[in-house]
């Protein structure tokens, strides 16, 4: 019993920090120092924790990607790139209701792989696309749970900061971390779509529209932001480029193009730079917290304990499974993708890379497809009511032109839809491992 | 006072931003460098201070990480200060004002203090053994590695004056 009251006060006092609204990386900074003088671990446990912070986190070039990849996506959120494809995208696919719905998701994948900021995408497609969705007789939760659910898309679809902090801890090629995800992004896209569709079946279309535009218009608009994606992407999971090289080379790209757009200004790009370098800061704290929790928790039994815990349920590879992903959807309520992605993930990692699941896949197919079980269970954790991240966007976006029973309402479907596209990946992991 | 905080405060942000910058662009040179097999960029006669004697593709790759340190380290104050690192707010955006500087206050003393008062001793020495056994790249790229070593202690040490100034103005506000 003894054993286990340490890790377990450690856990308890480090949620109540969390929770209570204290910053999260020095409440888990803080607990690590505060249980390194509790317990019986020597002083010099934090030179080990400084070493640790530089091996892991400092010195760590894969994470040269993140600052590079905000970067890329405020360019072309600021620069307003973003925002032409988007109306092009709408105008050529507006046509009927099904299609005025179909737009939404389309509109959300492209800002996925492009910019990948959750925020930014949900707040775009929130005033590009909620008055066109009214206007052609959705009703405001179907308009909700569209919305929201599109743009969560952007944490999931690569290249995608979460998928690279994800690789990073699961020591999972990062380039295997974003063909995995790719299948899983369309599929949910595709039963989004099929939602839509079906939703969508007796409204009226607006006839009165001449849908489509004109052809070169939309090459125009959208061409090189698409080019630049798949440029981006293309060359990392093709290995010719590594996720670092690919990130420079993208912000690079969407510079070129507010160039060749005469959007170009220098406000701009200092703009999103000063904005890349408070999110940069923001992300390292945490990792930096995250990393002394890690080596203290683990160094008082921490691990020990919550293998236990884990199998206590039983200790059949799938009955593990299940419990990881439960205890990730329900910590998901309360916790971001990045806590429980640099404490969670590191612990549960090697139990589950343990098990045979008698699917064949062992060592890193294994632990990518572990990856992005995890990923897509997170991003279901952005649009679970109360707390989902992507729902507060929502709200601040539109004020009072939706209430938040209906938003609560109209996400529910989805997030109905992505639990089953998460039961598809777990038992056909040949949607993960395929493109890989 | 609080003006020339600020205005000191925006110019490192300034700074920082530029440096992001030359962070993409040494990116984009050592691509170029790689694609074109131009390596090294520069020869140099007499060794200089942190280059050496050669810029290569591994000072750049060097380069990349030592920025990216200096970018998310060195403001990690300042946006102390701005309120953007990550909270978890579902309960704390409900406080009044002075239960959040309560929320605030508990936090500094219990987990920011003893962690930073830990932490920067620890931090320190491990940039000072860098510096007595002048450890520099083992693969030919950027030398005199006590240098972003020491930007550890630095950044986290701007961190702890500021949530010093922080805590000095909390008390007054938690009454």
């Amino acid at each position: 019993m003894s054993e286990i009251a340490l890790p377990l006060a450690m856990a308890g006092l480090t949620l109540a920090g969390i929770l209570a609204g204290y910053r999260v990386g020095m409440v888990l900074a803080g607990a690590a120092a505060l249980f390194i003088l509790i317990s019986d671990l020597p002083t010099a446990y934090f030179n080990l924790l400084v070493s640790r912070i530089y091996a892991n986190v400092l010195s760590n070039w894969l994470l040269v990607a993140i600052p590079m990849f905000i970067f890329m996506g405020l360019i072309l959120e600021k620069s307003g790139v973003a925002e032409r494809a988007l109306r092009a995208a709408q105008t050529a696919l507006g046509g009927s209701a099904a299609g005025m719905g179909i737009s939404v998701l389309v509109i959300g994948m492209l800002l996925a792989a492009s910019s990948g900021i959750v925020g930014a995408s949900v707040v775009l497609l929130a005033m590009l696309a909620l008055p066109r969705l009214q206007e052609g007789g959705y009703d405001n939760a179907t308009s909700a749970g569209l919305i929201a659910s599109s743009g969560t898309l952007a944490i999931l679809i690569p290249p995608s900061v979460m998928l690279i902090v994800l690789g990073d801890q699961l020591q999972a090629p990062v380039p295997d971390m974003f063909a995995g995800a790719i299948l899983p992004g369309l599929l949910l896209i595709a039963a989004y779509g099929a939602l839509v569709i079906w939703r969508a079946r007796s409204l009226p279309g607006q006839g009165n529209r001449d849908g489509g535009g004109s052809a070169l218009r939309l090459l125009i608009d959208l061409g090189p932001l698409i080019a630049l994606v798949v440029c981006v992407l293309g060359s990392i999971i093709a290995g010719l480029a590594t996720p670092t090289e690919a990130s420079g080379l993208g912000a690079f790209g969407a510079i070129l193009i507010t160039l060749l757009y005469g959007r170009f200004r220098w406000r701009t790009v200092f703009e999103a730079a000063r904005q890349t370098v408070v999110t940069t800061s923001m992300v390292l704290l945490v990792m930096i917290g995250a990393t002394c929790f890690a080596a203290v928790f683990k160094g008082i039994g921490g691990d020990d304990m919550v293998e236990a815990g884990l199998l206590a349920f039983g200790d059949g590879p799938y009955t593990v499974l299940l419990v990881v992903m439960a205890a990730i959807f329900v910590l998901g309520f309360v916790l971001d993708w990045l806590e429980i992605t640099l404490i969670l993930v590191p612990i549960f990692a090697p139990i589950v890379a343990a098990l045979d699941f008698g699917n064949g896949l062992t060592g890193e197919p294994l632990l990518v497809w572990f990856g992005i079980l995890v990923a897509v269970n997170l991003q279901t954790s952005f649009l679970t009511p109360p707390f989902g991240f992507s729902l507060f966007y929502l709200r601040g976006a539109v004020g009072d032109r939706l209430t938040t029973p209906e938003i609560y309402r109209g996400v529910l479907p989805f997030i109905g839809l992505q639990l089953l596209v998460l039961g598809l990946l777990i038992a056909f992991p040949g949607l993960i491992t395929g493109l890989t | 006072m609080q003006s020339g905080v600020e205005a000191v405060s925006g110019w490192i942000e300034t700074v920082l931003a530029v440096l992001l910058i030359v962070l993409m662009l040494a990116v984009v040179v050592q691509v170029m460098g790689n694609a074109f097999d131009i390596n090294p960029l520069l020869s140099l006669a007499e060794p200089v201070a942190l280059i050496g004697r050669a810029v290569t593709l591994n000072s750049l790759l060097d380069l990349q990480w030592h920025l990216l340190v200096i970018v998310g380290l060195i403001p990690a104050g300042l946006v102390w200060r701005r309120d953007r690192h990550v909270r978890v707010d579902f309960l704390y955006q409900r406080y009044g004002e002075r239960w959040k500087a309560r929320v605030d206050l508990a936090g500094n003393l219990l987990f920011a203090a003893p962690f930073l008062v830990l932490i920067l001793p620890a931090a320190w020495s491990f940039m000072q053994r860098a510096w007595r056994s002048d450890e520099g790249s083992r693969n030919g790229g950027l030398e005199d590695l006590w240098l972003i070593k020491s930007v550890l202690p630095l950044g986290l040490g701007i961190l702890a004056i500021y949530i010093l100034l922080e805590t000095l103005r909390l008390v007054r506000a938690a009454r």
